[in-house]
This record gives structure tokens, sequence and C-alpha cells, in this order.
């Protein structure tokens, strides 16, 4: 159950700075991407379009990247999606993402084999020095895609650290060339306006065209996923990953814009194309003239507008990027398919490190099949969509994984950087990448095909292997002892305790009694044990003695009457641990204990019962002081209306004793805004247990609504009020009435928070 | 070409803007870029305040409101 890893743990050195860090995105992204997706993408959507390409990819790319970095900043470990995704979802979801991970990688490996063959045997022929080869030239250029391929897998096999280097100069050469492209291209138009011409028409082929050329080129974007994997390497991670990710995106999107306004100013209407000394065409629309070489469109465009050094410059600006993207992309896929072995998610066999050369082979192995198999087996265009839609379900997913990392994490991880506009950017983000997937159907269908038969490949090996053979992490929470009740006994409603010890265990049975008799329900016992940040997890049975007493003191209580279900699990913090067994039973009421003491801080009511009362996904009940031998006879229930006021009325009503006890529904009337109170009690008279016949109402005018509460609450036996329906954020500012008059009154107190809406539907699934 | 006289050879090129499709086109552009650069000077100012004050967790960043 807990971990089988070693306790001796060993750590990277951090050496890399935020220029390292930036330049090695940017190396990733300034690649083939661009020079492959100019010519398609001009192809496809225009002149305008290609433009606008590249400056809305821009756009989804940083809303990407601040979530990217705000994960990164709170959790600067390597591994990047997979593990945010383990965090944030477990084990399946972060297999799944590994796994996406991995085959975007390599195939984004292939792609940049496949481009540098291209365009190094576009230049040759133009040569003639390779007319001597035999076979077709697409034959030619797969086999030194092959080549070139297994040359890197080779250097990765031999140790990366040298090349990661001299990556960097490359980096700085190719930055510089296409920089030096976009300059040339706003030169030219300075000298000669009338080549803006070449943007008419803007939209050729219509508007809806740039959706799929966005997808086909959003691999160019991906370079934040490498910088995430630095991590353990870097100086100041929390600081220096949030930052290269972001400048790294902002410099790659005006470069690339700027290349692209070059690229379409290059050829002048009306240029005759000359070959050996003769004219072979006029250029009549540049967008359509460039758009006709396919892959090769940059090239055949900068070479008008640099006719000597041109297809020179553009094959070594290629060859650059593409070695040094194909180098990394094979560390990224192989370091991904390490990890996943290292966490029995895939045979331990990948996780083998070679004891010469102390690289993982075997996953160097399995990266080079996919490689080489890809690399020769589909056309380009495929190949680069498979990776841009790969990358894009990944870059979904880590979206997803931000706004629930928020939510589930957000008081256990100290955060170096948090987005601006949460949740807003994850969301768009989420939005516009479903859209770009589904547009690149246009331009590969085989892609489509590849990808989702990658992912059910993944999920069958995750169904048979890797469920039952992953090693838990630190930050998991897991069952330790289980016991549960028939499933067909008891009615559809279902009731989870929290037990935190023996006394409170007491304390809640009671009134548990009553909700659980009037609701039908089956009741769950969850006892959490939180085991301490810097115990081990092997040790997490010697910390749950003590709840599981009060577990089998409730247990005897309620097991004769209710189905009844016990569970103990362990985790690092006891509120993320409730929320998630409310979830993954789906509970329909959770009720907690609650002591009363607050210690000040950033809390209302306690670091436990806050974030639970926030996040769960189910109606809540909190007890103070209301166990032993009390009974309610008089209850007090403030309310301003909303459905926790309706949800505390009911509960109020199933606690209050017999017949004759009453309930007072109580307002406070400040002059600002008027609620009838009559009229709240009358609607939500069919959820009141005995019917409203018990039920009679007090309004007071006053301006002190906290100090009107707290005295009339000294002449009844229990007050009941709902939590503040005050988002978050703004209840830190200024504290709410309930939880204030939760902290300072005497008097046994419940309160209660109901779940429904769009929010409780979202908790339960994010 | 002095400065002046280049960028007024460009300004020539906004009789271009009469064609709706390159207004509109332009508009995007320079939307996009300007969310861009907004996104990430926010963000930088978010992370030299929070590098200042240490990091913390999401609940005491806002109690404080460090620049977020």
């Amino acid at each position: 159950m807990a971990s089988d890893r070693s306790p001796v743990s060993s750590e990277l050195s951090r050496e890399l700075g935020l220029f390292q860090i930036t330049m090695m995105g940017l190396g990733m992204m300034i690649g083939a991407g661009l020079f492959i997706g100019i010519g398609k993408s001009i192809h496809e959507a225009g002149s305008g379009g290609l433009l606008l390409t590249f400056a809305l990819n821009g756009v989804i790319a940083i809303m990407t990247a601040m979530g990217y970095a705000e994960l990164s900043s709170a959790i600067p470990r390597a591994g990047g999606a997979y593990n945010f995704a383990r965090l944030a979802f477990g084990r399946g979801t972060s297999f799944t993402a590994g796994w996406m991970e991995w085959f975007a990688s390599s195939v984004a490996g292939s792609m940049y084999a496949v481009v540098f063959s291209i365009y190094a045997i576009e230049y040759l022929g133009g040569l003639g020095w390779i007319g001597w080869l035999p076979g077709e030239r697409v034959v030619q250029e797969r086999i030194l895609a092959a080549l070139v391929a297994s040359l890197f897998l080779y250097v990765n096999y031999r140790g990366a650290s040298e090349t990661g280097r001299i990556g960097a100069l490359f980096t700085i050469g190719q930055t510089l060339f296409v920089v030096l492209i976009g300059i040339v291209g706003l030169v030219t138009v300075a000298r000669d306006p009338a080549r803006l011409e070449n943007f008419k028409p803007f939209m050729p082929n219509g508007w809806w065209k740039i959706l799929a050329t966005m997808g086909f080129t959003f691999v160019a974007f991906e370079g934040y996923e490498v910088i995430a994997q630095a991590g353990d390497e870097t100086i100041e991670p929390r600081k220096n990953l949030p930052k290269a990710m972001l400048y790294s995106v902002g410099i790659v999107t005006v470069t690339y814009v700027l290349v692209a306004f070059a690229t379409v100013v290059c050829v002048r209407a009306g240029t005759e194309i000359v070959e050996n000394g003769k004219v072979v065409a006029v250029v009549d629309e540049p967008w359509r003239w460039i758009g006709s070489f396919g892959a090769t469109g940059f090239a055949a465009a900068v070479g008008q507008l640099m006719r000597r050094a041109g297809p020179f410059l553009v094959t070594l600006a290629v060859i650059f990027a593409s070695t040094s993207a194909l180098n990394a992309t094979i560390f990224s896929a192989t370091r991904t398919a390490y990890a996943l072995g290292r966490d029995r998610m895939l045979p331990g066999a990948f996780a083998r490190i070679s004891q010469k050369r102390k690289t993982p082979w075997v996953a160097l192995l399995a990266t080079a099949a996919i490689v080489l198999l890809v690399a020769t087996a589909l056309p380009v265009m495929d190949v680069a969509s498979s990776a841009s839609i790969m990358f894009i379900f990944l870059f979904l997913l880590v979206n997803l994984c931000v706004i629930r990392i928020r939510r589930n994490m957000g008081d256990e991880l100290a955060y170096g950087y948090v987005m601006p506009l949460f949740p807003l950017p994850p969301l768009l983000a989420v939005l516009c990448l479903g859209l770009l997937a589904l547009h690149l159907f246009e331009l590969s269908w085989l892609a489509w095909v590849t990808a989702p038969a990658w992912i059910v490949a993944g999920l069958v090996v995750y169904r048979l292997y890797s469920r039952s053979h992953a090693v838990a992490t630190e930050d998991e929470i897991a069952i330790l002892e289980e016991e549960r009740a028939p499933e067909d006994r008891g009615a559809g409603y279902r009731i989870t305790v929290a037990v935190a010890n023996p006394a409170n265990a007491l304390d809640l049975v009671r009134n548990t009694y009553r909700l659980a008799r009037s609701k039908d329900a089956r009741v769950e016992l969850l006892h959490m044990v939180p085991v301490p940040p810097l115990a081990p997890l092997a040790d997490a049975e010697r910390y749950m003695l003590e709840g599981k007493e009060g577990v089998v003191e409730a247990m005897l209580y309620l097991a004769p009457m209710f189905p009844l279900s016990t569970t103990l699990r362990y985790c690092r913090n006891p509120a993320r641990g409730i929320v998630s067994a409310v979830r993954e039973r789906r509970a329909d009421l959770l009720i907690l204990g609650w002591h009363g003491a607050v210690r000040g801080g950033v809390f209302q009511l306690g670091s436990t019962v806050d974030p639970v009362i926030e996040r769960a996904p189910c109606d809540v009940v909190v007890m103070k002081d209301c166990g032993g031998d009390r009974s309610f006879r008089r209850v007090l229930v403030p309310l301003a209306g909303g459905p926790n006021g309706a949800l505390a009325l009911e509960i109020a009503s199933i606690l209050a004793e017999g017949e004759a006890s009453e309930i007072v529904a109580f307002t406070v009337n400040t002059g600002r805004a008027r609620f009838d109170v009559d009229a709240f009690v009358r609607e939500n008279e069919g959820r009141l247990a005995g019917g409203a016949g018990r039920v009679s109402t007090a309004a007071v005018r006053a301006r002190d609504v906290v100090g009107s509460i707290l005295r009339e609450a000294e002449s009844y036996d229990l007050v009941v009020l709902g939590s503040t329906r005050v988002p978050v954020l703004r209840r830190l500012s200024s504290p709410p009435v309930p939880e204030t008059v939760a902290r300072t009154c005497a008097k046994p107190l419940v309160m209660v928070k109901a779940a429904g809406g769009l929010t409780g539907w979202l908790s339960r699934w994010i | 070409m002095t400065g002046p006289r280049a960028a007024g050879k460009i300004l020539n090129g906004a009789w271009m803007l009469d064609d709706p499709d390159i207004l509109i086109g332009s508009v995007v552009l320079v939307l996009s870029l300007a969310t861009l650069v907004g996104f990430i000077l926010w963000s930088r100012r978010v992370i030299n305040r929070l590098a200042r004050h240490g990091a913390r967790t999401l609940r005491e960043i806002t109690k404080d409101r460090d620049g977020v």
C-alpha cells in the first residue's frame, strides 16, 4: 500500500538560470512547426489567415502557459503534465497524461527528422548533388529522416549533457535568423509598400479555415512543456520557471507573426520565376504561389527575397532548428517513458539505466521504435498533425489540472505565481483547444485516428497493468481499511460522517441518527488519518489507532439501525481527503464536527472545515457542541434567504426534538435590503419535517446583525444557520456574518451549506 | 531611408483598411498581441511581488492581496 521506494533520495544540482531555460523553450518552439506550418497555413488560409494563425495561437498558448507557469511554480519538479495530472486527478489520468506526452514528444521528434530531410534533400537537389541517388524523392527523404533520427537516438544514448549547451547556441542562432527574416520583410515593405497588396484577398478561403491551420501549427507553441521538465535543475524555480514559460511564448509569437508577415511580402505579384536562365512561371497571386510549395513554402518565399544566400540560410536554419528540437524531444520522450517505468505505470524495465552510459536505454529503445515508425510510415502533414493534436489533448488536460489543483490543493501548495483572471484563462483555453482539435480533422483525418487509437491503447495498458502495479506517491490518498455494507440495503440517500476522534464520534452519532432516520439513508463513517508531512507514508498505520477507536464506537451505535460502511484512509491533508471521499462515494450529505476554536490567520472556521465547506460537492452539516444528552426544544434559524437558508430550516426541523419543540425563523432587517421571512418559510414548507406547524417567524430592525443574532440566541437550545454565499476571495477581506456568529456564539450550533446549481455540479466533476 | 519617411510609406498602406476583412483582421491581430503582452506584463508583476514576499498558499496570497 505504502510507497516501496527507497527512503534515500537524490537531488539534481540547480544550475539552470532564467536565460538557459528560456532558451530551452525557444529551442523547442522555433523549429519545424514554424517552417512547415507557414507553407501549409498560407495554402489553406491565405495571407491574412497566416498572420492571424500565429497571433491567435499565441493567445491560446499564453493562456495554457499561464497554467503551466502556475503549476510549475507550485510544484517545481520534473515531470510536467504527468506530475500535475497525478496530483489533480490521480493515477489513471496521470498515466494517460504521461502516455500522451510520451507519444506527442516522440511524434514531434519524427516530424523534426522528416522536416530536416525534406529541406536537406530539396537544397541538395537544387545544387544537383544527389541526382545519382536511386529511388524517388520521397523515399530518399524517409531514409534520411530515419538516419538522422537514429543518429540523435544514439546521441541520447551516449548522454546529452554537452548537446544541451550546443543546443542553446543553436537556439540563439535560429532565433536571430528568423528575427532577421522578419526585419528584412519590414524593410522591404518600407521600400516598396505596394507589396502590402499581397494581403488581398485577406481570407480567400473563409475565416473558419484559421481554426484548422491553428490546430496544425500549434505544435510550434509547445516549449513550456520542456521548461516544466527542468523544475529540478532550475535556480529559484518558483520565480524562473513561470517567467521563462511566459517570456518564451511572448518571444515566439511576436517572432512568428513577424516572419509570417515577411513571408507574405517576400514575393511581389508579377515576379518572374527563373530557373537555369529561363522564365518558368510568373507569380500572379503570391499567397497561392507560396502555398503551392507546401512544407517548403517558407524556403521558396525567402529564396525570392534573398536570391543568393536565401536557400542556403533557410536550409541551415531548418537543420539547426530541427536537430536541436529533435534532440530535445527525444530526451523529453525518453524521460517521460522512464518516469512511467519508475512509477511502475509501465513495466520496471522502462526505468532500467545503462550501467555504462547512465541513460534509460529501454525507454530510449521504445521511444526509438515510435520515432522511426512514424517518421518512415506517415505523410509529413499527418505526422505534424498527429503531434499537434496530441499536444492539444495534453494541454487541454493541463488546463483542467490548474482548476482542479487550485480547488483541491490551494491551501497546501506554496505558489510562486498565480494567474490573473482565474478561472477565465484555463476555461477559455479548454474551449479553444477543443475547437482546434475538432477542426484539425479538416487537414488530417489520419491524426484523428492515430491520436485516439494511442489513447485507447493506453487505457487498455492501464487497465491490464498500470492500475495494479503503480506505486503510491507522497500526496496520494489511500485506503487503509474498509468495510462496506451490501449495496442493496438502504435507500439511495447517502450520508458520510467524518469522524476525527472518539469524543467527536459520540457527539455526532446522536444527530446522525436523526438525520439518517429522516432521510432513510445509508451511512458511511469516514476517518482520515493525517500523516505529518515529514513522516513516511509507510508509518500511516501508527497514526490511525485513535481514529479507529472512534469509528468502532460510532459503529456500535449506528450499525443495528442503518446500512453502515466504514473507511479509514491516510492522507497528507484531511480536508482534501474528506472531499475526495465524498466525491468518490457520491455522498448526498456530509456531517462533520467542529471544536469551535479558531487560531486566527486566514481561515474562518479552521483549516479543515473551511475547505470542506467550500469544496464538498454535497450538502454539508457542521456541528459544534451538539453532542451528549442535549435535547433541542427551542431552535433558532437566522435567515437571509438563499439555498443555504432553506437547508438550515430543513435541518432544524429534523434536529428539533418532539412535536412540542419550537423553531423560530429569525431575520435582522438592516434597512438596506428587505427580506420577507414569512414568505421564505411558506416557500420551503414542503421541506420541513413535521410540516410548518412548529415554525414561527421573528424579525428585528437593527444595524448590528451579528450582535442581534447572538442576543436572540441566548434563549435557545440550538442555532442552525446557513453558511455564507459570499465568494471565498471576498470573505477574506471582510468576515461574513454566519461565520462570525458561529465563532462567537456560545450555544450549540449547526452550520449548513447546500449543494446544487452549476457550482455543485462542477464540484462533483472537477 | 529615414525613419519618418519609412513610416509614412507604410502608413500609405492604410487605404487597404477599406477591405472589411483586412480591417477586422488588423483589429484581431492588434488585440491578440495586446492580450499577449498584457498577460505577460501582469504575470511578471505578480511573480515579482510574490518573489519579494515568499511563496505562500492561495488563501494567504489572496488575503494579503499580493498583486493578484
